[in-house]
């Protein structure tokens, strides 16, 4: 047994965000999502639910499922804003690629980014931004999530 | 902060009931200077202290508030108080809004205490920012 640990150095749970397949992480065009307070991987099954009269037990059956990936993140102005210099995800940033609703492929590494280490991805469009700021909080923080379109594809570095 | 509040404390209570001076309160034959220079605003070293302001997951960086704090003294007379005591108070406790530094929080406050015949005033800024 080996629980998944992401505190050592070289097991950081760690997002990437791409506006295409993701193969292998590239900083030059690919998004590492920085600051991230909390990451929520959610594969919500869906489930058909009926009785009969022979039974004084529901019967259930599996449905599609909503899956979804929510975070909490600290803003960083490169990653947020990019730089304009292209088309890749990195260059036009996290609002951009929210403001036009462009497709976007993810890769979450649960623990390391190095051979042998696990991942999920997927493809899907980010909802939920909504940036915010405070008097007790200075700094930008905003909740994002990808709202995922299909399955989840687990696969190993 | 010390040196911004100094500066400008040198110049904003050169005129004033208690002036500002530029040295450290230490102690000489077990009295503090500011006891022996009674209506004289010492400034001690600033001290800093820094806390996770938003945690975030680890091989992240943390964004951090670094609490600065300096802390102020003068005393007066208490049999004989100075006239437009109240005057210098506004004025030292107002030199937090003349430092300059980014910040997300600034207070200032005193206390006081009576010692024999001697009011001691304590003036304490706490200047809140990012690290």
């Amino acid at each position: 047994m080996a629980y998944i640990n992401v505190s050592g150095s070289g097991d950081f749970a760690t997002l990437v965000v791409s506006t295409a397949t993701i193969t292998s992480i590239d900083t030059a065009t690919h998004i590492v999502v920085p600051g991230m307070q909390n990451i929520t991987l959610n594969n919500g099954n869906g489930v058909f639910r009926w009785k009969q009269l022979d039974s004084t037990s529901e019967y259930a059956i599996a449905i599609a499922a909503t899956n979804q990936v929510s975070m909490n993140i600290v803003l960083d102005s490169a990653t947020f804003f990019g730089d304009g210099s292209g088309e890749d995800a990195l260059s036009r940033g996290l609002f951009d690629i929210s403001n036009d609703k462009s497709l976007v492929h993810f890769r979450l590494y649960w623990s390391g980014t190095g051979s042998g280490d696990k991942y999920v991805s997927g493809t899907g469009y980010f909802t939920g931004l909504a940036p915010t700021v405070s008097a007790d909080q200075p700094v930008w923080v905003s909740p994002l999530t990808i709202d995922v379109a299909g399955d989840f594809t687990p696969g190993t570095v | 902060m010390r040196a911004e509040l100094l500066s400008y404390l040198t110049t904003a209570t050169s005129t004033a009931t208690v002036k500002t001076v530029s040295e450290l309160p230490w102690n000489t034959a077990g009295e503090a200077l500011y006891i022996k220079n009674m209506k004289k605003f010492y400034l001690d070293q600033e001290e800093y202290s820094e806390s996770v302001l938003i945690p975030v997951l680890p091989g992240q960086n943390d964004v951090m508030q670094r609490e600065i704090t300096v802390t102020g003294y003068f005393a007066v007379d208490a049999k004989n108080q100075p006239a437009n005591l109240s005057a210098s108070l506004t004025t030292i406790l107002g030199a937090k809004d003349r430092t300059g530094i980014d910040n997300f929080g600034i207070e200032s406050d005193y206390t006081t205490e009576i010692r024999d015949d001697v009011l001691i005033y304590t003036v304490q800024y706490r200047l809140n920012t990012t690290a």
